[in-house]
C-alpha cells in the first residue's frame, strides 16, 4: 500500500501546520489513494473542501455514486464523501481520521493562541492610550491617538471623535456615517445598533463629547457589533474622558498660571507709576494710599508739583484687572502731559475726556478728580463723576465739590466746571475711590459718603490722623472683610507757606 | 485621516527577495491585497518578501491573521518574511501577536536589503 506522500501530509499536521492548503491536500491524497474520481470534505462549520477544484457544489448534489464517511462529533465533526471509490482501504480512513483530528486540535489552539494574544494587545492599547494620550493637551492629537487604536482593536472600517457640540468630527477615520441630529442625539443617549455604536463621554459635570465606530470587520464584510466589543469600546471612552478632562484642567491650570505672572507684572508696573513719595512741598503735608481689590486695580493717583502748585489727581477706571490698570494709567499719563500746559482744569479734563473717547470698549470708562493748590492756598478743582472731593475745615465742617460732568470715556462732548475755594491753615483736601465709600457691612449697608465726612470732620492729626480714621474706620464697618472695590484715598493738609 | 483605503506596489529585488509596498489600512480588505501580491511574487520564484509598511499606521486583527498566514506559507517553503519602516504602535502589535518571533523586523528598507544581500552571500 503506497502511502508515503499521505504519511509527510499526516507528519505536517502532527507537526502544527493548520493551513487551509493542508486539508485540501488531504483530501487530495485521499481521493487519489482510494483510486475515487472526486472527494468532498466538510467540517461542522460548513467550509468545505473538495477535489478537483473544479467539482462545485451543484455538480456534487447533482451526481449519484457517493461514499460518505463521517468522523468525531460536535464541532470535531467532519464528513468525508468520496465519489465511485475503486477501493476502500481502511488503513487510509485511519490515517486521514487521525490527521483530521491533529488539524482540528492545532486549529483550535492556534485560535486560542491567537486570542489570548488578542486580550494582550487590547491591554496594551489601554495602557498606550493612558500614557500616551496622558501627555498631549492638543484635542486633535489626542483624537487621532484615540481613533487610531480603536480603529485597530475594533477591526472597524469607520470611527469618529466628536468633541463639546462641534458637528464636525476632530478626528475620523474612514466616512462618519452619523449625520449632526444623530450625532446630538449620540450624546444625550448614545446610539447602539448592528453596525454602529455611538458612545457619549461622560465626564462628572458635562458630556464632553461623542466617540462613533461603524461597520465591524469580519473576514469576508462585516459583522454585527458584539458584546466584547461594546466593553472595549467603553474602556476606550472612559480613557479619552480622562485623558479629555486631564488636558482641559492642564490647559486651565497653564493658562492661569499665566495669567497670574502677566497680573504680577502688570502689578509691578502699575505700582511703580504710582508715586513712590510725596513731593516735598513748603505749605502741605500729604498722604496717599491705594489698595488694588485684586492685583492690579482700576484706581490711580498721582502728586505733581507744577510752579510751585501742588496737582493731585485721582482716577477710578470701571472694573478691575489689567484692563482696568491700563486705562488708569492711561489717564494717569494724560494727566502728566498736560498738565505742564498750564490748561486750565475744565479744559485739562474735557481733553481727557476727549482722549478716552474711543480708546476704550463701550462699557468702560473712567470717574476723574483733580485739585490744584496753589503757593496761597487757592483751591481749584474739578470733578468728572467721581466721588465728591471733600474739604474739611479745621473750623469745623464738610465742603464738598461734586461732579459737574459724565465721567471721562462715555461721550466725546462732555463739559467741566472748575470750583474754586481757599483754604485755611489746618484744612484737610480730602480725595477718595468709591472703594471707601461703596464698602458694605454684613448688611450689605454701603459705609457712604456722609460716614467719610463724618471721619475726616472730627479727625484729629492732620493729615496722617485722617487717614488712619478713615482707615480704620472702614475696617470696623466692614468688620475686616475684604473690599469689593480698588481704594484710593489722598489727603492734603494745607499748612500755610 | 485619509489612509482607509491601501496602496500596494510590488517589486522583485532580486531573485529570491519580493517587494510589497503597503500603504494604508491593513484589514480584511488590505490584508488580502497584501496576500495577493504575496502570492504573485512568489509565483514569481520570490522565497522571501520584505513588505514596507511605511504610510501604514493602522492594523487590524484581520490584517494580522492574514499576515500570519503570508508567514506560515513562506516558512512551509523555507522562505523568510520580512517588515520594514514599521510605527511604534504596529512594532508592539506584532511584538504582542508574535509574528516578530519567526518574522524579522527592520528599521527600513535599505538595512532590510543590505541584510537579506548579507545573507545571500554568506
Amino acid at each position: 500500500m503506497p502511502l508515503p506522500e499521505f504519511l509527510e501530509l499526516t507528519y505536517q499536521v502532527l507537526k502544527g501546520q493548520t493551513s487551509a492548503t493542508l486539508a485540501e491536500e488531504l483530501l487530495r491524497e485521499t481521493v487519489e489513494t482510494t483510486g475515487s474520481r472526486a472527494g468532498a470534505l466538510r467540517q461542522a462549520s460548513g467550509e468545505t473542501f473538495r477535489w478537483p477544484r473544479t467539482l462545485s457544489e451543484q455538480v456534487e448534489e447533482a451526481t449519484e455514486g457517493w461514499s460518505e464517511f463521517t468522523f468525531g462529533s460536535g464541532d470535531d465533526h467532519w464528513r468525508l464523501r468520496l465519489l465511485q471509490v475503486d477501493h476502500f482501504d481502511e488503513t487510509t480512513l485511519t490515517l486521514m481520521r487521525m490527521a483530521l483530528k491533529a488539524w482540528q486540535v492545532n486549529s483550535e489552539l492556534k485560535r486560542a493562541r491567537f486570542d489570548e494574544r488578542f486580550h494582550l494587545w487590547e491591554l496594551e492599547a489601554i495602557r498606550s492610550i493612558a500614557t500616551s494620550i496622558g501627555g498631549l493637551d492638543d484635542p486633535t492629537e489626542l483624537a487621532e491617538e484615540l481613533i487610531a487604536h480603536v480603529v485597530a482593536l475594533l477591526g472597524v472600517r469607520s470611527a469618529q471623535l466628536y468633541l463639546d457640540d462641534d458637528d464636525a468630527p476632530v478626528g475620523r477615520f474612514g466616512e462618519p456615517v452619523l449625520n449632526p441630529d444623530e450625532v446630538r442625539a449620540a450624546r444625550r443617549e448614545g446610539i447602539y445598533r448592528d453596525d454602529v455604536i455611538a458612545l457619549p463621554l461622560v465626564a462628572e459635570t458635562d458630556v464632553l463629547g461623542v466617540v462613533v465606530v461603524a461597520h465591524k470587520e469580519a473576514r469576508a464584510g462585516t459583522e454585527p457589533f458584539a458584546s466584547q466589543d461594546m466593553r472595549l469600546l467603553e474602556l476606550f471612552a472612559l480613557q479619552v474622558t480622562v485623558a479629555l478632562e486631564y488636558a482641559r484642567l492642564s490647559r486651565e491650570s497653564l493658562e492661569r498660571d499665566r495669567l497670574q505672572r502677566e497680573l504680577e507684572v502688570a502689578a509691578a508696573i502699575q505700582g511703580h507709576l504710582l508715586p513712590q513719595s510725596a513731593p516735598r512741598l513748603e505749605g502741605v503735608r500729604i498722604e496717599a494710599r491705594s489698595t488694588p481689590s485684586r492685583h492690579v486695580g482700576g484706581d490711580t493717583y498721582d502728586l505733581l508739583v507744577h510752579e510751585s502748585d501742588l496737582v493731585v489727581a485721582v482716577t477710578d477706571v470701571s472694573g478691575k484687572g489689567v484692563g482696568a490698570g491700563l486705562i488708569a494709567s492711561g489717564v494717569q499719563a494724560g494727566v502728566r502731559l498736560l498738565v505742564p500746559e498750564d490748561y486750565r482744569l475744565e479744559d485739562l479734563a474735557a481733553r481727557l475726556n476727549s482722549f478716552l473717547c474711543g480708546a476704550t470698549e463701550d462699557n468702560r470708562f473712567a470717574t476723574f478728580a483733580m485739585v490744584r493748590i496753589t503757593p496761597e492756598g487757592e483751591l481749584f478743582a474739578v470733578n468728572a463723576g467721581h466721588c465728591p472731593i471733600l474739604i474739611a475745615r479745621q473750623k469745623g465742617g464738610v465742603e464738598r465739590v461734586d461732579s459737574s460732568g459724565l465721567p471721562l470715556g462715555i461721550l466725546p462732548i462732555g463739559g467741566y466746571q472748575t470750583a474754586h475755594l481757599t483754604l485755611e491753615i489746618g484744612d484737610l483736601v480730602v480725595l477718595y475711590t468709591d472703594g471707601f465709600t461703596e464698602a458694605e457691612d454684613s448688611d450689605e449697608q454701603e459705609f457712604g459718603v456722609e460716614r467719610v465726612c463724618d471721619v475726616i470732620d472730627g479727625a484729629a492729626g492732620g493729615a496722617a490722623g485722617a487717614t488712619a480714621a478713615l482707615f480704620s474706620a472702614v475696617e470696623e464697618f466692614t468688620q475686616g472683610r475684604p473690599l469689593h472695590d480698588d481704594a484710593t484715598l489722598v489727603v492734603v493738609e494745607w499748612v500755610g507757606r | 485621516m485619509s489612509d482607509a483605503q491601501i496602496n500596494i506596489s510590488t517589486n522583485v529585488l532580486d531573485e529570491n527577495l519580493g517587494l510589497i509596498s503597503a500603504a494604508g489600512y491593513i484589514n480584511n480588505e488590505g490584508g488580502q491585497a497584501v496576500a495577493d501580491a504575496a502570492e504573485e511574487l512568489v509565483g514569481k520564484g520570490c522565497s522571501s518578501l520584505l513588505i514596507d509598511l511605511e504610510g501604514t499606521r493602522i492594523i487590524n486583527s484581520i490584517g494580522v491573521s492574514i499576515l500570519l498566514e503570508i508567514m506560515e506559507k513562506l516558512m512551509d517553503n523555507d522562505g523568510v518574511l520580512a517588515f520594514c519602516n514599521l510605527t511604534p504602535t504596529i512594532a508592539k502589535t506584532f511584538e504582542i501577536m508574535g509574528l516578530d518571533q519567526y518574522a524579522r523586523v527592520f528599521p527600513d528598507r535599505e538595512v532590510a536589503v543590505n541584510a537579506f544581500a548579507s545573507d545571500a552571500t554568506s
